[in-house]
């Protein structure tokens, strides 16, 4: 690696779109992971793809890591810089290549904005469905980089199901095209394998994306519920019937005071769980899935369930869900947001055992999550600045994920893995699987300078983090003999 | 129900030990379209069977990769359930793992995702006989990278596929046929202006002079759209005969599938149009899109990008796997 001879080529291809200051590089030192923080090596803003190109060979030629950034929204620290390293921001490639209606995509530069997409199509009767709740600022880039979910992919699916052609560029400074407006291509298809990748394989370049007709007709429902087993045992209820709702979401208690004290959008306060119900299609579709569903709250016990139909009743029953980070954000100075699923059928079972695991850990819990597709976000609340609170937060949230994986489900649902959840990935996958991946990142990135440490956690990394646990005298699943 | 995982990581220990190779087989359902493997031995995946868990309630499904996909049907339609992408199960022989393998879908696909797209997991041996599971049986899942779904579509190049766990949907209320008279120039037009239509549609295709449709979803819902669109009520059967390749006219006037930009103006060598555009049954090769001969794998045109075999390498460095994928200098 050979730093000084990179900065000069790098100042004198990017003039002023490169940072070196400190104060200038601040806003890059972390992503929606605040937690975590590092002062980049430099910060590069280029403009236009030629630039992306000569940057990578740059740092090809001179064995510079390299971290590609959106727009920061991340929540895992996918996008954390290093001291040693470029941080390569796309967020200047915002530009709407093509709306092409014949075929139903657009094609977008990484940087545009994922709401910037929908808004541009509305006129059309056309929108992109993947709606991460950063939507307003978070990058189609980086949503591709971490397979961005969202309260509607239940129904429309992640970002990997509504992306129909890449190019993105290697550090060898090779650009592929996979796929495009046809909706498959043959043989190998690496639109999947990177789409979540966060960044370790290629910088994306371009974005092909599926627009989806608007639905003509939407309403909301809510139920409230006097258990979090009655609200769940409603979500599968609701699935097996044979309706997929547009969106599924619940709350429990914690979760609907807080929101309720914050934006006040007529929660019942004495429900243990409320469930949200979003559904959408024809008039006469909705109309005929809204009894269904009523029918299945009431069967399971929901005390009271509204309905709302106009637009702004609509936007106030979701102004709870959508400020419940914030929301429960004002309960304490800080709050740990986990990404875990699980199958449906044992949410109660987790919920629970979460519960308990709160008072073992003497921390508070609020939880709020996407119950249609059991992707957990229990919030843990704590306060940084007490000594030691955070390393308590930590254990307990990599207890949640431990149990996540011991039922049958996932460390991560739509954050990704980032820094964060390294050592909860070495409970989820095998030695031969984690050698899998980082044979699979070499075929792309064979000097590993491509976001190098994130995501798939080193071998050492993983036999380090067992050995602690067999120095506390505890199994792998230690938590499992407590129930 | 049968587990033949042993017997397949043995073959494949002593396949890695003795530098020979293997063809991954099913029931060779789909030879005609993607070709023929010859291996020096054969791991025989109709012997390794089974459902291993459904929960209709989760809607996941997981089942041995030799299952015959007649097999995982019958199972989903018991509880009203199917496989969205509807994949070909050419004379009720394919299995899933070979349909998985072979990531085609069926004319569900621009209105209901793709078969990749309903992977959620898979169990899988590399070349090292290596046993590995990658996603698991939750939708959301972004832990590693997505092997499963990149398992889809590579024809068993990187693994032998063990089980496979698929996302499934509820069955329609009600599915109905539709067919009207129309130049292929006509229906390509029609196909885009309703794809962009809230409509209920799951079958948007062309050939021999006729646009057929097919629409599924509450008996309300079709019925209103049947309104709005029109055109003869036909028997169902066009779609399964489409999908499994059974229309008359599929047969040796075609020679090439195509896919490609749905809106592409379609020209004389159009004989079949499917996916509501995208896909193309033809009698020539098409500049645009990407053209693959029936009988060919396009894992056997060359030239291969470095990088696709980069990836075989990262998998199975020792070329077991159906070894006429995927080859450096392959004839072409």
């Amino acid at each position: 690696m050979s730093l000084e001879p990179a900065r000069a080529e790098l100042l004198s291809l990017l003039g002023p779109d490169l940072i070196l200051d400190s104060a200038g590089k601040r806003p890059y030192e972390t992503d929606g992971l605040t937690a975590i923080r590092e002062e980049p090596w430099a910060v590069a803003l280029p403009r236009n793809r030629e630039t992306v190109l000569q940057i990578l060979d740059i740092c090809h030629r001179h064995q510079i890591p390299l971290v590609p950034r959106g727009a920061g929204t991340g929540l895992s620290g996918g996008a954390r810089p290093m001291r040693e390293g470029l941080l390569l921001s796309l967020a200047r490639l915002n530009r709407i290549l093509e709306i092409d209606l014949e075929n139903g995509v657009a094609r977008v530069e990484p940087g545009v904005r994922n709401l910037a997409i929908s808004e541009a199509v509305a006129k059309h009767g056309l929108f992109y469905a993947p709606d991460p709740s950063s939507q307003i600022a978070c990058s189609i880039g980086g949503n591709v980089a971490e397979n961005a979910g969202g309260v509607h992919c239940l129904k429309y699916g992640l970002t990997v199901h509504n992306v129909t052609g890449l190019v993105y560029a290697t550090l060898d400074g090779t650009v592929r095209t996979i796929g495009g407006s046809s909706v498959d291509p043959f043989g190998f298809d690496l639109r999947a394998l990177l789409c979540g990748s966060e960044g370790l394989l290629g910088i994306v370049l371009e974005v092909t994306v599926k627009l989806t007709p608007l639905p003509a007709s939407k309403a909301v429902m809510l139920g409230a519920f006097h258990s979090l087993a009655a609200a769940g045992n409603t979500v599968a209820r609701i699935i097996s019937s044979g309706l997929i709702p547009a969106g599924l979401e619940m709350m429990d208690k914690r979760a609907i005071h807080a929101a309720e004290d914050f934006v006040h959008a007529g929660y019942p306060r004495d429900a243990a769980a409320l469930l949200l119900c979003e559904l959408d299609g024809t008039p006469e579709e909705v109309e005929a899935d809204r009894e269904r569903v009523d029918a299945c709250m009431r069967s399971e016990g929901a005390y009271r369930v509204d309905v709302a139909t106009d637009p702004a009743a609509q936007q106030r029953l979701w102004a709870g869900r959508k400020a419940a980070f914030p929301a429960v954000g004002r309960l304490a100075p800080d709050y740990y947001c986990m990404d875990g699923t699980i199958p449906r059928s044992r949410l109660a079972e987790v919920l629970e055992t979460i519960d308990r695991l709160s008072g073992e850990y003497n921390l508070p819990v609020a939880n709020v999550f996407h119950a249609g597709d059991g992707n957990l976000h229990p919030l843990i609340l704590y306060d940084a600045n007490v000594p030691g609170e955070l390393e308590r937060v930590e254990a307990f949230g990599s207890r949640i994920l431990s149990l996540c994986v011991e039922v049958g489900g996932a460390v991560s649902g739509e954050h990704g893995v980032g820094v964060e959840k390294l050592g909860p990935m070495c409970d989820q996958f095998t030695s031969a699987e984690l050698e899998q991946f980082h044979r699979l990142k070499a075929a792309f990135d064979p000097d590993g300078m491509m976001n190098p440490g994130k995501a798939i956690p080193t071998l050492a990394r993983c036999v380090e983090a067992g050995g602690m646990h067999v120095h506390s005298g505890e199994e792998k699943f230690r938590h499992l003999e407590r129930f | 129900m049968a587990d033949a995982t042993e017997r397949i990581l043995d073959q494949i220990t002593l396949a890695r030990d003795s530098r020979t190779t293997l063809t991954i087989a099913g029931h060779g359902s789909k030879a005609p379209l993607l070709g023929q493997r010859r291996g020096d031995g054969v791991i025989d995946l109709t012997r390794h069977h089974g459902i291993l868990t459904y929960h209709p309630a989760e809607l996941v499904i997981t089942a041995r990769a030799g299952t015959p996909l007649a097999d995982v049907n019958a199972a989903l339609v018991e509880q009203g359930q199917c496989l969205a992408a509807d994949p070909p199960c050419y004379q009720g022989r394919g299995t899933l793992g070979g349909a998985v393998a072979a990531g085609i879908s069926g004319p569900s696909r621009p209105f209901r995702g793709s078969l990749r797209d309903s992977v959620l997991g898979v169990g899988m041996v590399n070349g090292l006989a290596e046993r590995m599971r990658f996603g698991g049986e939750v939708f959301k899942n972004v832990a590693g990278f997505d092997v499963a779904r990149l398992l889809s579509g590579s024809e068993g190049a990187l693994g032998v596929l063990l089980s496979v766990s698929l996302r499934v949907a509820p069955v329609p209320q009600t599915i109905v046929a539709f067919c009207r008279e129309s130049s292929a120039a006509e229906g390509v037009i029609l196909m885009r202006k309703w794809t962009l239509e809230p409509l209920p549609l799951t079958g948007l295709a062309w050939s021999q002079g006729k646009l057929h449709w097919r629409l599924a979803g509450t008996s309300t819902v079709v019925a209103a759209a049947r309104k709005r669109l029109g055109g003869d009520e036909e028997d169902p059967s066009y779609w399964p005969k489409l999908r499994d390749r059974e229309l008359p006219c599929l047969g040796s006037g075609v020679s090439y599938r195509v896919v490609v930009a749905p809106a592409t103006h379609p020209d004389d060598g159009d004989v079949c149009i499917d996916w509501a555009g995208g896909l193309r049954w033809r009698s020539a090769a098409l500049a645009q899109g990407q053209s693959c001969p029936v009988g060919q794998s396009p894992l056997t045109t060359s030239p291969v990008d470095p990088l696709l075999l980069r990836i075989k390498q990262a998998f199975d460095p020792g070329r077991i796997f159906n070894p006429e994928l995927l080859r450096a200098n392959a004839a072409a």
